[in-house]
Order: structure tokens, then sequence, then C-alpha cells
């Protein structure tokens, strides 16, 4: 009996087809990871906008200045009041952590991987009764599947 | 920031701004790196703490020292904190103008090229002298600034030789050829002012042989000028322009924060495969290669729709250093809207504008949210708000017109409608003012809503209405005490009312 094997060509088609078939399944995997990830960088931006809100209503009034836009990277950011040192679990400045990649790794490389930053924009508000106050607007930024996001916050500091 | 210390090196019975002149002198007077030198251990424990203080007290303290150990100490904060950074580098600008120039460029030859760029960048705006002299500075350390900065510094120069030489120095080598062929097709554009300086400036760039640095003129302040002052001078300072403005992008960029040269055109690719890959393919079947090419564009494919899919995919992308360039704009990750610089000076307005809303400053508020729908016209917050405003100072009619106008602009505004209910009301036009209402609580479903309504209906003696729509609230409100109370009285009404 004369029998063919099954030539180059066949394969090179039944793959084709199989990565047609596999593109639809492998899309629904890839939107629920997204979905997964875009909530994750929120979950850190909001994160970050409420942490920078709490330091600011700590702060001396005088010190609450403007950080402009396109703002400061978090990882690898110089000391500020927000970020850098991020934690210190001694009781000197020997045992300040920063995020950097010496001292915290894993989080230097997600911080860096989405170009996390942010901007302060501060107006000063003089009212009627001689009291005065800063409006604060904290913008958290970072990169997500080629777009650039945003997530502002406004807060208020009086001059108490 | 705190250091976290608590240690003070004052010295019994002298006071702590006597120990701080003691200090800076002998700081001043050592060598080297000022982060470096012996006395800065010391030094810092007085100087940090003291760096948040209120700009009356650097106003105070800085025209009263020497004005060498001004400029170090302003320089030296600006470069140890980030937070206070933009406020000691105006000091420093205030400062240098106070020394001979030579001089000022030998102390900040002590800085790294970008602190010093982010502080005396921006002073190339300011008018003389410190325009001029932040040219001549940036000149004698080499550092350059960004093509696309010279036609905002030049409007800001003056046109004389001396300031335009320097200003000269300023442009990166490697883009003189650019920049002289922008220059000369902005030439002639110029417009009478600004043209001479041009012309002159593209004569320096063009001549071949450079002169010698120009020192800018510089005469020893008076006596009485070096006593303490309130402020500095409005001249000794860069220009605050306002946020967004072109003028404040341009002193943003020349501070460093966004000199990216731009990219070398990119090669043009002849689309020509090599000779030896092409001899390699002739021996195999059409077909064959066009499944080969069909496979490798579907592995990069498939590749790409499946990135991102885990949050612990490895980094690939490090962080780039020059980002420092903000985008057109961005996408709000909430609402998705997309989000202008624009749009941010507009909430920025309504922001404050709330404010003054909630201290019952109607006049500041209206003035507010109008400046911010003047910026961003579609911003709808601020076009009801406007409403709000008029609403509660007395001005129905402009209420009503800025409500409706809020509506067209999104149907499904909430409490746009009980404003214009309310309004209604007051007009004693009862048919709308219903009408109002019951959008509102279609929309809502507020309960406070319902009462107001309900309330209303009983005014009118339609109680069986009114009965009928508090018995329909959600079950959550059935013990709600003031529907409770409402409903009573509205069946009691409704038995009277009833022969």
């Amino acid at each position: 009996m004369n029998r063919r094997a099954v030539s180059f060509v066949e394969i090179v088609i039944a793959l084709g087809i199989l990565i047609v078939c596999m593109v639809p399944v492998l899309t629904m995997f890839g939107s629920a990871g997204r979905a997964v990830l875009k909530s994750q960088n929120l979950g850190f931006a909001i994160g970050f906008a409420h942490r920078i809100s709490q330091h600011l209503l700590a702060m001396p009034f005088e010190s609450v200045t403007e950080v402009p836009l396109p703002g400061q990277p978090v990882a690898d950011g110089p000391d500020d009041e927000f970020f850098n040192p991020v934690s210190n679990f001694g009781t000197t400045g020997a045992n300040a952590l920063r995020i950097t990649k010496a001292q915290t790794p894993d989080l230097w490389a997600f911080l860096r991987k989405y170009e996390f930053r942010y901007a302060l924009i501060v107006n000063n508000v003089n009212f009627a009764a001689g009291d005065r106050m800063k409006c604060v607007g904290i913008i958290i930024t970072w990169k997500e599947g080629g777009k650039d996001l945003l997530y502002k916050l406004y807060t208020y500091v009086p001059d108490i | 920031m705190s250091t976290g210390s608590t240690r003070s090196p004052g010295t019994a019975g002298s006071s702590p701004t006597q120990d701080l002149r003691k200090l800076l002198a002998a700081w001043a007077d050592e060598a080297g790196d000022p982060l470096q030198r012996p006395t800065w251990a010391d030094l810092q424990l007085l100087l940090l703490p003291l760096k948040g203080a209120p700009s009356a007290f650097w106003d105070t303290l800085l025209p009263s020292l020497p004005p060498s150990q001004a400029l170090l100490a302003t320089m030296t904060l600006a470069r140890f904190d980030a937070t206070v950074r933009a406020a000691f580098l105006k000091r420093a600008c205030s400062v240098a103008p106070l020394m001979p120039p030579s001089q000022a460029a030998v102390l900040l030859k002590l800085f790294p090229h970008d602190l010093v760029l982010a502080g005396f960048g921006p002073a190339l705006l300011a008018p003389p002298p410190l325009g001029p002299l932040a040219a001549y500075l940036l000149a004698r350390l080499g550092i350059t600034i960004s093509p696309g900065d010279l036609p905002a510094v030049l409007t800001a120069t003056p046109p004389a030789s001396a300031p335009l030489e320097n200003l000269a120095r300023l442009v990166p080598p490697d883009q003189l050829a650019a920049v002289i062929e922008d220059l000369t097709a902005s030439l002639a554009s110029a417009s009478g002012a600004s043209r001479p300086a041009l012309e002159m400036f593209l004569n320096i760039l063009r001549s071949e042989r450079r002169s010698e640095l120009a020192e800018p003129a510089w005469a020893r302040p008076a006596p009485d000028q070096e006593q303490p002052q309130a402020r500095p001078p409005a001249s000794g300072a860069p220009p605050t322009p306002r946020p967004g403005s072109p003028l404040a992008q341009a002193q943003a960029r020349l501070s460093g924060m966004a000199v990216e040269t731009p990219a070398p055109a990119a090669t043009k690719v002849s689309g020509i495969l090599p000779q030896g890959l092409l001899d390699l393919a002739s021996g195999i079947d059409r077909h064959v290669l066009i499944g080969i090419g069909a496979i490798v564009i579907s592995i990069p494919l498939v590749l790409l729709s499946t990135t991102g899919v885990s949050p612990d995919a490895p980094v690939a992308t490090p962080m780039p250093r020059k980002v420092d360039k903000a985008p057109k704009y961005w996408t709000d990750a909430v609402s998705k809207r997309r989000i202008t610089h624009e749009f941010l000076a507009a909430d920025n307005d309504f922001q404050m504008g709330e404010m003054f809303l909630v201290r019952q400053e109607y006049g500041e508020a209206l003035s507010l949210f109008r400046d911010a729908l003047s910026r961003d016209p579609e911003h709808v917050g601020a076009q009801f708000r406007i409403g709000c405003c008029l609403f509660l100072s007395g001005d129905r009619q402009g209420a009503a017109k800025a409500m409706t106008t809020a509506l067209e602009m999104q149907q499904d505004l909430p409490e746009a409608h009980l404003y214009l209910a309310r309004i209604a009301a007051a007009n004693d036009e009862w048919e709308p003012c219903l009408a109002h209402y019951q959008k509102e609580f279609e929309l809502t479903g507020e309960i406070l809503v319902a009462l107001e309504y309900a309330g209303v209906l009983r005014k009118l003696g339609r109680f069986p209405e009114a009965i009928a729509l508090l018995s329909g609230l959600p079950p959550r409100f059935a013990g709600h005490l003031e529907v409770v109370n409402l409903l009573a009285q509205l069946r009691d009404d409704a038995k009277e009312q009833s022969p």
C-alpha cells in the first residue's frame, strides 16, 4: 500500500488552525488578568494618595509645597515627606527603609515597572474671616497597557 | 521632615541663631563637598529643623548673612531635601545677584549640574540682573539647555551682545545647526520688538569664533541694601507664572525636568532581505514559506494577548530616567474620562470653590466655579455648583437656567431636579415643581427627596398621592421616624378631608 506521510505544509496548516483557536481562549484569560492588574494598580494609587493626604495634615503648613507634573517618581525618588524613607521599624535613622533596589527590591520593581509618580497641586485659600487653608490636589500617575493613567484626590490643609 | 534627632549642639548662653551664624561661617571656610565638610554634621542639626520654618524667617535671615554663606546654605538645603527644593532654589536665585558673578560660579561648581539647572534654568526667564546672571553662571559651568526653550529665553534676554554671547553657549553643540535652522525660520515671522535680538543671536551662533565669557556687570549693594529685608526684591527671583501657562511650562523644562533631545530620524529600512537569506529560501516551497510566515506573525500576537496576565510578571521594562515630560493627557482610572492639563486646572478652581461654598462665601465660590467652567466647558460639577450658588444667594431665575444647562450636559445629574423643584415651589409653580420632585425621586430614590416631595403634596392637599409615595418606599425605610410621623399625619388629614 502506498501510504503518504504527513507533509510539512499540513503540519504548518494544523498549527495555524490551532493558534487561531487558542487566541480567543487566551484572550479570555488575558482580559481577566488585565482586570486584576487594573484593580491592583488602582488600589496602589488610592493607597499612595491617602498616605500623602495623611502626611500633609501632619506637616507644617508652610512646608506643603507644589510638586509639579509630571511629578516625582515613587521608586528611587528623593528623600521626601511621603515615600522615602517608606518605613522605619528601628529607633534610629539607620533603620529607615527607602524604596530602592537594594532595600525594598520587590516594591521597587513593581513601582518602576508601572512608573508610579506623584504630583501635588497646591493652592492657598484665604477666607474673609482671616483664616486660610491650602487646597491640595494629590495626583498619582502610572503607566498601564500603554496608557497614562491618573488618580486624583483633593485634600484641604488648614493653617492651625 | 523630621530627622528623628532631639539633640542640639547649642552651647549654654548663646542663642540658636548665633550658633547657626558661627557654624555657617566655619562651614563656608572649609573646602570640598559641602555635605562632606567637618562642620556639616553639627550644622545640619541646627539647619535642617529650620528648613520648614516660615518664609519670613528665611527672608530675614538670608539677607543678614554674607551672600556666599547664604548661597551655600540655600543650595545645600535644596540638594539635601527634595520637598523644600523649589523654595530654596528660588532663595538661591535671590541671593546670587548679591555677590560677584565669578564668586557665585565658583560656589555653584560644588553642586551637581542638574541641581544648578533646576534653580538657575527657570531664572533665565527673569528680567535683568537675574536672567543674564543665570545665563553667565550656566555657561560658566558648561550646562546646556533644551533648544526648544531658546525662543522663550530669548524673549526675556536683553538685546545686547554680552548676554546673548553667554546664551549662545547654552546651546548644545551637537544641535547648533538645527537651532540655527529653526531660528532662521522663525525670524521671518518675528515681530518688530524681538527681531533685532533674534538677528543678533543668530549672528553669534553662526560666527565660528566665540569670544570670552562675558561676566555681567555687578555693583556691590549699598550698605542699607545689605540690611535684613522683609522680602527679597521682586526681580531677584524667577517669575512665578500661573501653573500650566506656556511660561510655567518653559520654566519646568528649563529646570531640567524635560530636557529631552529630539530623537534622530530613524534610518530608512530598505525592506530588502539579505541576499543570503533569499538564497536559502529559494529551495523551499512557496506555501511552506507562507505557513512559516503565518506562524511567525501569530506567535507575537498570542504572546501580546497574554502579556500582563499575571500581576507577578517579571519586570521587563525599567523606568527610563528621562521621562520627566508630562503627557498631553491621562485617563482617569476611576471615571475613564480624559484628563488634560486644562481639566486639572479647572478642577483645581472647582475644588477651591467648594471650600468657599461650604463657608457660605457664595460670591467667591461663584467666581471660582465660573473660572472652572471657562477652562473646561464640559465640567458638569462646576455648572451645577453655579446653580447652587445662585439659588443660595437668591437669584432663582439664574439658578434655574444654570440647573437646566447642567441637566442638558448630564441628564441623570443628581440634585439638579431637586433644586429646580425648590425653585418652582418658591415661584408657586406647583405642577413643574411636582414633576421635578418626581424625576429626582426616580433618579436617586433618596428618602429625603421623598419626604420633601410628600411634604409638598400634603401642602397641596393631595394626601392619597403622598400616602402612596411614602407607602411605596423600600422596606428598609418602613421604620424611619419621619416617614412614620408624616404618614400618620397624612392619614389624619385624609380622614378629615373625606366626608
